[in-house]
């Protein structure tokens, strides 16, 4: 081929790759406006009868008339009858379940979770999980396993919704391993089962690995899982990671137990990690610890502003010792620029300002 | 004088004529190459939405609290919408910081009076180096709202982001321009990769679009149209192109650098650990996240740097010559002051894609293109008026240099009308196809221009100059609903 044969050709392929583009453009939007039309046309009639449903009182007839809608119409609502599983609460949603099951959704959903098709496995996963039966569980539990990470992702979140048991057991380990879940994802599914894992959590707390650990040590602490507090309290005092030692400090504040306290005042001293020591004055804050507003007093001149904060939002919980504390610091009379007297000063008149800030917020007579 | 010219254009054509083709067919095809990439994302993306969970991080009680950081320089006009805009974004612990960088004007004054602002002793940490003193710190009186307002001395863009993120008590931080427009989601879809992988995940950032021409209400984007005048408009299509595929095809090959400052979301731990901004680096949000690869790789962390195409982060862009040509100098100064302040990492294993393909990348192909396209466009013509240049070689020039960057547009505005298809009339569809012809005749060559000079003046070591920032504001306009006009922007 010759130069200006060569040349043609090319100016030919362009070109017709450029029309080939701008008339793929044109048909796409063309097509899915005809399909929108046509969804719409499709759904318009059955609108009323789904805001009937979603109004909290739909009667037989109406639920019976959106089971027995025509395939291709039923196709057209059911997306969104799935999706609003996840918006809607009480007597409304009850009825969309109902409508679901009449349609058989749940059924062909569990069939699903066998397709070779990543999304159908995943939107298979996500309507059992929207559902949130317990017999879900079953069909959602192999999908924890799956190769692909999204699917493992939806299964998580859907076991948390649907619960039941072996639910939390399955989740826990999900965490680590060659296909395991985010973290993320797996911690967020837990907190929604709530006391249901507290065993499975407990369980965990001596797990090889610092990350299931510390997953679990917030799920015990956010989940008011008091029974687990010694075993809490046993790793804040031993663990090896710095991260395990500081989630434990930050469970047994919120789960407000007395017997942390031994321990959590042991580590308030300045050689500790800032982070650990952050955590766990403000826990001692939150378990209500007059005795320890003297150490707390002294952290407010650390250098690492974390902990100062914490240990000055510690001593505002702790009225009245800890804000006369606050009170006595922050009074401290032009104090050197650049000094730790300075330093706590200014933490103390800070806790104090937003203490006056939320109760001037505060309704009289509210707690 | 004409054959001493002629010798001139005959040898460098002869140097360069292969060479300089072969680069403008390499140059088009790797960003074919991401916008594929890009296309690949956006298709997995779409098919995850229905079963996303996004619901589930608006509700979730381990979402993590974010603070929104918007530096605001002489600001006055539009910041009180900003705010509101930014406070009104759907996202269950927010926190707006409002770093007022020394400001001349009433920017202070007009946000005290809208949220009744009282100051407060907050005491601000210098976990990141800073150089403007805080002069004070406020907050709504009533507490209503979550907002803050750190007024400093002037210290530049850098150091008023540096100060918000002394400042923000959130373990996740949002950077935007304080002209930016949110979509109502942005945050919640940014947010997910941290919700989703906390441990791992460290920066996210989100699509910029323009947004001159668009409908705005109460500052929300409400009716998305490309920009009525040329140059918006071309610029428009090369956001899309370069700034949103061309960074979700980078994500996709897990080697993205660059996160525009105009929505970055970051983890604040990690903000702290490399130090914030460079305040004296010109391409500060490329240097950040630079940064943040190499302190990654060096301590051997498993990490995630992540771009989300969906969420769009609306940006004003300069509608005359005059307020483009300043950002385009500056942006490649700024690449040069970084690719070599980060020589080290260039071409180095232990940076991985980062060094061995994202870097290079940069060097050879953004780096050198306006060098070579604009000894391209100036020899080609000049030989064929002098009669040196084979007119097969010119044509071939066109072909592979416009004909193939005129496809690549136009294969963007496919990508773009089978995934998000923001832009909804038929007319908008012509008038970036128009665009992207434009883009090609004119636009690419002036900014080659630029951005030579901004090679210059780095090589040279010349004083940066900031272009001049003008600013009408939406609340300036008559209607509610209305199209954001060109205004000067640097």
């Amino acid at each position: 081929m010759n130069a200006g044969a060569a040349l043609a050709l090319a100016t030919l392929a362009v070109t017709a790759v450029l029309l080939a583009l701008a008339a793929a453009i044109v048909a796409r939007r063309a097509l899915r406006r005809r399909r929108t039309a046509r969804d719409e046309a499709l759904a318009e009639p059955l609108r009323p009868l789904l805001l009937e449903i979603l109004s909290g009182g739909p009667s037989e007839e109406v639920l019976a008339e959106l089971a027995d809608a025509p395939p291709q119409t039923w196709a057209a609502i059911e997306p969104g009858v799935v999706a609003m599983l996840g918006k809607i609460r009480g007597d409304a949603r009850e009825a969309l379940v109902e409508l679901l099951d009449r349609r058989g959704t749940a059924e062909r959903a569990v069939a699903e979770t066998g397709s070779t098709w990543v999304t159908r496995r995943a939107m298979a996963a996500e309507t059992l999980g929207l559902l949130g039966r317990p017999q879900g569980t079953a069909a959602l539990l192999p999908l924890l396993g799956d190769p692909e990470v999204q699917v493992r992702v939806v299964a998580a979140r859907s076991l948390g919704r649907c619960g039941g048991p072996g639910a939390a057991a399955a989740l826990v380990p999900a965490l680590v391993g060659p296909r395991r879940t985010p973290s993320g994802v797996v911690a967020a599914a837990l907190l929604r089962l709530g006391p249901q894992a507290h065993p499975a959590a407990t369980a965990a707390l001596d797990h090889t690995d610092p990350l299931v650990r510390v997953t679990v040590l917030d799920l015990l602490g956010l989940t008011g899982a008091t029974q687990a507090a010694p075993a809490v309290t046993a790793l804040l005092e031993a663990d090896p990671e710095p991260r395990v030692r500081v989630a434990a400090a930050r469970a047994l504040g919120r789960l407000g137990m007395p017997r942390g306290i031994p321990s959590l005042r042991a580590v308030l001293a300045p050689a500790t990690d800032a982070d650990l020591l952050a955590a766990a004055a403000t826990a001692l804050g939150e378990i209500g610890d007059e005795e320890s507003v003297d150490d707390l007093a002294r952290l407010l001149a650390h250098p690492a502003h974390r902990v100062a904060r914490a240990a000055a939002g510690a001593l505002a919980a702790l009225p009245p010792e800890g804000t006369l504390a606050l009170e006595q610091v922050g009074g401290a009379v032009a104090p050197e620029a650049g000094t730790q007297v300075e330093s706590a000063a200014a933490h103390a008149r800070e806790a104090l300002a937003e203490l006056a800030h939320v109760r001037q917020r505060t309704p009289a007579g509210a707690a | 004088m004409t054959g001493t010219l002629r010798d001139l254009v005959t040898s460098s054509l002869a140097l360069m004529d292969g060479p300089v083709l072969v680069y403008f067919l390499l140059i088009n095809t790797s960003y074919l190459a991401l916008i594929v990439l890009a296309s690949l994302d956006l298709a997995r993306h779409l098919r995850e939405v229905p079963f996303s969970g996004r619901e589930d991080t608006r509700t979730g009680r381990l979402t993590p609290p974010v603070s929104v950081i918007m530096p605001a320089y002489d600001e006055e006009v539009g910041i009180v919408e900003a705010v509101r805009a930014m406070l009104a974004l759907r996202y269950p612990h927010l926190e707006v910081v409002v770093v007022d960088d020394g400001s001349r004007d009433g920017t202070y004054e007009v946000l005290r009076a809208a949220y009744d602002l009282v100051e407060v002793p907050r005491v601000i940490p210098d976990e990141v180096p800073t150089r403007g003193r805080v002069l004070s710190v406020h907050v709504p009186r009533t507490g209503r709202e979550p907002l803050v307002v750190v007024r400093k001395e002037n210290g530049g863009r850098s150091d008023a982001i540096n100060v918000g993120v002394n400042t923000a008590r959130s373990p996740l931080v949002c950077m935007v321009d304080a002209d930016s427009i949110l979509d109502p989601d942005s945050l919640l879809a940014v947010t997910k990769p941290f919700t989703d992988d906390p441990v791992r995940t460290v920066a996210t950032g989100g699509a910029v679009r323009a947004v001159n021409g668009c409908g705005v209400r109460h500052g929300r984007v409400v009716d998305v149209r490309m920009p009525p005048r040329g140059l918006a408009r071309v610029q428009a299509v090369e956001y899309l192109r370069a700034f949103m595929l061309g960074r979700a095809g980078w994500s996709r090959l897990g080697a993205l650098v660059l996160i525009s400052g105009a929505f970055g979301l970051f983890r604040r731990d990690v903000l702290v650990e490399v130090g914030g901004l460079d305040a004296d680096c010109i391409g500060e949000d490329f240097e950040l996240v630079v940064r943040i690869h190499r302190l990654m790789r060096d301590q051997r962390r498993d990490y995630r740097v992540e771009f989300i195409a969906e969420p769009v982060s609306w940006t004003e862009v300069p509608s005359t010559l005059e307020v483009l040509a300043s950002p385009r100098r500056r942006w490649h100064r700024g690449l040069v002051e970084v690719l070599w302040k980060h020589r080290r990492m260039i071409g180095n294993p232990r940076y991985g894609r980062i060094g061995l393909v994202a870097l290079p990348y940069y060097v050879v192909f953004e780096l050198a293109a306006p060098v070579l396209e604009l000894a391209g466009a100036l020899l080609v013509p000049a030989g064929l008026l002098l009669g040196v240049v084979d007119p097969y070689f010119a044509f071939w020039f066109v072909i592979v240099a416009y004909g193939y960057a005129l496809f690549v547009s136009v294969a963007a505005l496919a990508v773009e009308e089978f995934s998000f298809h923001r832009y909804g009339r038929w007319r908008d569809l012509l008038a970036a196809v128009e665009a992207s012809v434009a883009e090609n005749v004119g636009y690419r060559q002036l900014t080659s221009w630029w951005r030579v000079q901004g090679l210059w003046a780095a090589l040279t070591g010349r004083k940066q100059v900031w272009g001049v920032m003008t600013r009408q504001g939406f609340a300036a306009l008559p209607e509610d609903d209305r199209a954001v006009q060109g205004r000067g922007a640097s």
